[in-house]
């Protein structure tokens, strides 16, 4: 591999707003997040209304913004292997912003409450607390930002077959299945090929609902199937959100080789682990749909059945993985790698409460109960943000002169000062009571998506905001410190 | 110049031939085979001029993305089975329709595909596998019709039609992806 | 209990986790030079683990998907229509009787519902979502008597979380 060139100066300051804009969202969405939680604890008033405005702004928000500083991460490390066009950066930057801007209009002016799942026919039934217009203003800044990833999808797509041929080539087959001896294709090219087929098909399915959704709000006698609608939503939603913890670890792959000093063979175990992902992420979206009977059942089995088959990949090979490059390697922990560490930890033990409730008998009494969040944000706090959180301190910790260019040299690092070791820990651990407290009251059977709980309940929400104020106490320490040292950021 | 005619005149005799018939009283025929043929008319047309470099050209046509988003708007309003009606009842109307599949759907991608690339493609693919994919459920589904003038069969049929359309053209832009480009002498992907 | 022993199984599982973790970080910061051996012995484990992993996963497989909810149904049980309305639930019986085997058909009226039957410790019995334009069948049999609450399990808008109905079973007799 030829030696890294320096970021060309848009790109570098392109992929700085994505990391600056992203903290600061997640910062303030985490607010809104402990808004909600003391207020189903009885220690705020929030009227309902209000309650469901700020979880839809919270879920789509979180949901996007993850995106984005995902696909940061990608971009990142994608060009040290592609020639990546700077220009789609600052498009997919701009759609996204306007479409943000549109969503929190409709959410915070025209009221509309939707949840960010729009699930088909909620949107056009408002009964007059949100109009028409609020719900097209969401389904349109949607839109727009699924727009702006496709194209950035796109031009993933496009460095990567331009540099590697062909997906299967990409994706290491002719090594996995023909025995080939060429040289293994990098980890973040396997990843990027995997994420782009997976996010461009969910982003059509997205594309296709929407709209369709939209043209009903104007034109009811053209009707929409609700159960196809719910399939085709989950089936966007969970492709998407999914593939930002895919696009997240190449920070992992690149940076925990970096910090040990010793390397991350790819080899036919991680090829195969990766082909099978990107088959069983598109499989087994309708563990969603478990509750609609009306479904066919073979869906149901193979939902469960794909769904454990998933967490396999992920143990096997990316946590297993970490786990022994770290081993006895004498690493200097750092802010970067401990978070990315931590979220490697988070990611695996988060996806073990989502694989048991993809069984069926389970699903009957935990679906859509407080166990649901409580397995997402397990991965998304302790994991998917903790990993970006990493990405993004390595990103601002490094500077120019003295960053490695050899990806396999052994990097230099920044010892911790005390605020960083206490935030991390006190997010660490902030985020896994947090969730832990969301599994509990999935356990005692408290729906979710309740803006009042009965007052059996409030214990467990109460204790979960004091968890929740470590969260956010921490993450604006991480935050500022971030935001502050941008400027400075590497080059390379 | 001949070739230009040429097109011209396919169009022409076809919106001659459909006004005179009942040809576009089927949904099928209207669909299927008159868009893509005065598409195909125009397009040729369009891909026989060599504009690229043309300063208008290059103030307006960036890469050829006007062009394609006047097409797909075009033709998304076509699809539209209120203006379908209407076309299909009033002859001015269904000439404005034949009109502007040629100059404002089909000449404008064939002036700009050859200046795009793989991502505007791509887009442009996406965008209209989603637009067959809606439309074709639409029609497919709907317990009532859409159009007063079409049957309730004709049109489940051309939901069915939509949808098939929809999945060979994925198949069929899907497989150049997975065939090794520096394998093959003629690139199958251009614009990468 | 269900509920319980899920989350029994959970924790017991992320603690393994968990263990994994601290037992590497605890290690990490002393320096073996022969990365190849701790490679080749930590992916010598890894097979094992892998293997076991797929033998319980069939067997948990085989084990969970009998007796799934999705029917068929028992001809005889006593039918019950409840369509849910926002915001509110519109039951054409709320009585039923102990052992009686009963088949709620579930639809709605506008948008997507979900109905969640609770006891009188508000524990979730079961459940089934509610759409408009389908009718999901959701059998059940109640085994003990009392008041029963059926509660709305999809976010269905403002009320959602008002949207509670009782329902009454008595004893046989
Ligand atoms: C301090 C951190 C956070 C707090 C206090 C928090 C709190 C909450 C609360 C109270 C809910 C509503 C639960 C319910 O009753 O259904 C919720 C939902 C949700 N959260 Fe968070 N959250 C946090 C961080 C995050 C992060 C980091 C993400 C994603 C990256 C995230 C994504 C979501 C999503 C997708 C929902 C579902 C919204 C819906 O049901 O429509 N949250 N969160
Ligand atoms: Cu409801
Ligand atoms: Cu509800």
């Amino acid at each position: 591999m030829s030696p890294l060139q320096p970021l060309n100066k848009s790109a570098r300051l392109a992929i700085l707003c994505y990391v600056g804009i992203s903290a600061i969202v997640f910062l303030l969405m985490m607010i809104v997040g402990l808004v909600m939680r003391a207020s189903q604890a009885q220690l705020i008033g929030v009227p309902p209304q209000f309650f469901y405005q700020l979880m839809t702004a919270h879920g789509g928000s979180m949901i996007v913004t993850s995106g984005l500083a995902a696909s940061a991460v990608l971009w990142y490390f994608l060009r040290r292997y592609t020639n990546l066009y700077t220009p789609i950066l600052w498009i997919n930057l701009g759609l996204f912003l306007t479409g943000v801007v549109l969503i929190l209009g409709s959410i915070f002016i025209g009221g509309f409450a939707g949840a960010w799942t729009f699930l088909f026919p909620l949107p056009s039934h408002g009964l007059g607390i949100w109009s028409t217009g609020a719900a097209t203003a969401f389904i349109v800044g949607l839109l727009l930002i699924g727009v702006g990833f496709l194209i950035f999808y796109l031009e993933v797509a496009r460095a990567i077959l331009k540099e590697y041929g062909s997906i299967p080539k990409a994706l290491g087959w002719p090594q996995l299945f023909k025995n080939s001896s060429d040289t293994m294709p990098p980890a973040t090219i396997v990843a990027g090929t995997m994420v782009f087929i997976v996010n461009i098909l969910g982003i059509l399915a997205g594309a296709v609902v929407l709209v369709l959704i939209l043209i009903n709000l104007y034109v009811p006698r053209f009707e929409v199937d609700p159960l196809l609608t719910k399939n085709l939503t989950y089936f966007f939603g969970h492709v998407f959100i999914n593939a930002t913890i895919y696009q997240a670890v190449i920070a992992v792959y690149e940076l925990l080789p970096q910090y040990t000093g010793r390397t991350w063979k790819v080899n036919k175990v991680f090829l195969a682990a990766w082909t099978a992902s990107s088959l069983m992420v598109m499989a087994v979206y309708p563990h969603h749909l478990m509750m609609d009977f009306a479904m066919p059942s073979w869906m149901a089995i193979s939902a469960q059945i794909f769904s454990y088959a998933n967490g396999i990949p992920l143990i096997i090979v990316t946590a297993w993985g970490a786990l022994t490059i770290v081993h006895r390697s004498g690493i200097k922990w750092d802010a970067a790698s401990l978070l990315l560490m931590i979220a490697i930890f988070g990611w695996s033990a988060g996806v073990i409460p989502a694989i048991i409730d993809a069984t069926v008998a389970v699903n009957k009494v935990m679906h859509n109960t407080l166990w649901v969040p409580g397995h997402f944000h397990f991965y998304l706090l302790t994991g998917l943000v903790a990993m970006l959180l990493g990405f993004m301190i390595y990103m601002i910790n490094g500077d120019d002169q003295s960053a490695p260019i050899n990806p396999n040299k052994p990097i230099d690092v920044k010892p911790m000062t005390a605020a960083d070791t206490s935030a991390i820990w006190v997010y660490t651990l902030g985020s896994i009571g947090f969730s832990m407290m969301f599994l509990i009251s999935g356990t005692a059977s408290v729906p979710r998506r309740w803006a009042e709980h009965f007052p059996e309940w409030i214990v467990y929400s109460q204790v979960a905001t004091v968890f929740g104020s470590f969260i956010v106490l921490a993450m604006l320490i991480l935050v500022i410190k971030i935001v502050i040292r941008l400027p400075k950021a590497r080059t390379l | 110049m001949i070739e230009r005619i040429f097109w011209i005149f396919c169009a022409l005799a076809y919106s001659l031939f459909a006004i005179n018939t009942n040809f576009e009283a089927s949904m099928i025929n209207n669909v299927l085979i008159a868009y893509t043929l005065l598409i195909y008319c125009g397009w040729k047309l369009g891909s026989s001029f060599d504009i690229e470099q043309h300063w208008l050209n290059k103030l307006s046509n960036y890469k050829g993305i006007a062009g394609v988003l006047i097409a797909s708007f075009t033709l998304a309003f076509w699809m539209i089975p209120n203006w379908m009606e209407l076309a299909a009842s009033n002859t001015q109307i269904q000439l404005i329709k034949h009109f502007s599949m040629f100059t404002l759907v089909g000449l404008p991608l064939g002036l700009s595909w050859s200046q795009s690339n793989f991502v505007i493609r791509g887009f442009v693919k996406i965008e209209l596998l989603s637009m067959l994919l809606r439309l074709g459920w639409i029609y497919l589904i709907s317990p009532t019709r859409l159009c007063n003038i079409y049957s309730l069969s004709e049109q489940a049929l051309l939901g069915k039609a939509l949808l098939s359309l929809a999945v060979a053209l994925t198949l069929y832009y899907l497989y150049p992806l997975f065939v090794d480009q520096n394998d093959r002498a003629k690139k199958l992907t251009p614009g990468l | 209990m269900i509920h319980e022993n899920v989350l029994l199984l959970s924790l017991v599982l992320m603690a393994g986790v968990l263990f994994a973790f601290v037992y590497v970080f605890i290690h990490s910061t002393k320096l073996e030079q022969d990365y190849a051996s701790i490679a080749k012995n930590s992916y010598s484990k890894r097979d094992k683990l892998f293997g076991f992993i797929i033998i319980a996963g069939v067997l948990i497989a085989i084990g969970t998907t009998r007796g799934l909810p999705y029917g068929p149904h028992n001809a005889n049980a006593k039918q019950i229509d409840v369509i849910g309305k926002q915001w509110y639930w519109e039951i054409s019986d709320t009585t039923a009787t102990v052992n009686q085997p009963i088949i709620f058909n579930v639809g709605s009226a506008d948008v997507n519902h979900g109905l969640g039957i609770y006891d009188k410790d508000l524990r979730l019995l079961t459940q089934v979502q509610a759409m408009p334009d389908y009718t999901n069948k959701l059998a059940y049999t109640f085994k003990e008597a009392g008041e029963y609450k059926l509660m709305c399990m999809e976010y269905c808008g403002l009320v959602h979380h008002s949207m509670i109905s009782t329902f009454t079973v008595n004893d046989e007799g």
